[in-house]
């Protein structure tokens, strides 16, 4: 047998024994990394109740937002803070300083030394984004059956739940809401919006703390 | 910068944005070729990058992230996004096409897009359609304001010490429409840009986001 011949009835074989390997070991990867849970439901209680023993939260944030036209992704981080029932300061501080605060009904931003506010209900956008914000930290966005489809994955160390809008007002705005729950404690670490264009925003959450005392002076700009 | 500019608004609004300043002008002795006026408007002054957009409109403050990007040459994405990351206009510009890739319902407004159209398309191409040109004295500040006439509507453009285009005003007689406020950088890109229309409550500020 020359040389050529045993390449030629060798090289194609090589390549199906190669094809095959790489399906099973990057195919398995796959699967272990982002598992379909079939039943939720002790995970649904857990997140439950997780959050209704969480009555403040104080952590930093790091906000990264991908646009697929862009070859580098905008970063900003800053402060958030959360108090029950329907508190939160997202104080960003770099790359600029700028305040948001939901004080129950109202919205509040203060942007240098401009403070504007307006009522939630007022706009549709701010509300559905305000109960989604919300929602995820006070689980109750599990209820949220007539306006989201769930699906839940495992993957490592974390819990992935899959949100696909339902309700149109959402669904104009966004394609999917991952939120990412840690395995061990329930915290919840990172929020993923993906809007239909691909584009997204990724939230991380850093240094959690959980109810320390909190006082509400920082949730009123003045 | 936010404050200087408001600042820097208000001396302007109240030394130089009278009905009479215009008027007091005087003509130049200086003479401006057509191709000395295409060098004057030809610079990029808002280039690919992120700006921190205040906006006021009817009455209302909001603010952004303006992120402009170059995808050929001359053809623009602009994108305004909420600081929490939800794109609430998205835009494709060419010196002929304005495109509205995307727009949240509370902007779908065409006067409003007309307005946006108009004034990215200026700042992004300095490109100010007139019949005839002018080279005017400010004598009291002692500087040069280049006027291009285009019927009922008057453009002045103002420049910095570098001789460099730093405000743009449309005048329309002798009222002022809307100005055009530049800050620029050593290289000619802008720094900041406000955008303030006088007979219609809309006025922009962007400021250019320098990485950390």
């Amino acid at each position: 047998m020359t040389f050529y011949k045993s390449i030629s009835i060798y090289f194609p074989r090589a390549v199906v024994i190669f094809v095959i390997i790489a399906i099973n070991l990057f195919g398995k990867g796959d699967t272990t990394s982002n598992k379909v849970i079939i039943d939720p439901s002790i995970i649904i209680k857990r997140i439950n109740e997780v959050s209704k023993s969480i009555k403040s939260i104080e952590c930093d944030f790091i906000q990264i937002k991908h646009l697929s036209y862009l070859s580098e992704n905008i970063t900003s981080r800053g402060a958030f803070y959360y108090k029950r029932e329907n508190l939160i300061r997202w104080e960003y501080t770099s790359p600029y300083r700028y305040i948001i605060v939901i004080n129950r009904d109202k919205f509040i931003m203060k942007d240098g030394k401009t403070i504007s506010s307006f009522d939630i209900k007022s706009n549709e956008l701010f509300s559905e984004l305000n109960d989604i914000i919300l929602g995820c930290i006070k689980g109750d966005i599990l209820k949220s059956e007539t306006k989201f489809k769930f699906s839940f994955f495992q993957t490592g160390s974390i819990y992935v739940i899959n949100l696909i809008p339902v309700a149109p007002k959402i669904k104009e705005i966004f394609k999917s809401i991952e939120i990412y729950f840690n395995k061990s404690n329930f915290d919840l670490t990172d929020l993923k919006m993906v809007e239909n264009t691909g584009d997204f925003t990724k939230i991380q959450f850093i240094n959690r703390k959980y109810n320390v005392n909190m006082n509400e002076e920082i949730f009123n700009i003045k | 910068m936010k404050k200087y500019l408001i600042l820097s608004s208000f001396v302007f609004f109240f030394t130089s944005c009278s009905p009479f300043y215009y008027n007091s002008l005087l003509k130049s002795n200086k003479n401006i070729s057509s191709g000395e006026i295409n060098q004057i408007l030809s610079p990029k002054v808002l280039v690919s990058s992120k700006y921190v957009a205040h906006v006021s409109a009817l009455g209302k403050e909001f603010s952004g992230i303006f992120v402009i990007r170059e995808l050929d040459k001359d053809v623009y994405r602009l994108m305004l996004i909420t600081h929490t990351g939800v794109t609430i206009l998205s835009l494709e510009v060419t010196p002929d096409k304005f495109t509205v890739l995307y727009c949240i319902e509370q902007l779908n407004n065409k006067y409003f897009l007309n307005l946006v159209n108009n004034d990215i398309s200026t700042v992004l191409y300095l490109r100010i359609k007139y019949k005839s040109a002018l080279m005017m004295k400010d004598v009291k500040n002692n500087s040069d304001i280049l006027k291009l006439d285009n019927d009922e509507i008057q453009y002045y453009c103002f420049f910095d010490d570098r001789e460099r285009i730093s405000r743009i005003d449309e005048v329309s007689g002798s009222d002022l429409k809307k100005k055009i406020l530049f800050t620029l950088e050593n290289d000619g890109s802008a720094k900041s840009i406000e955008i303030a229309h006088n007979d219609y409550p809309l006025n922009l500020i962007l400021e250019r986001i320098v990485d950390e």
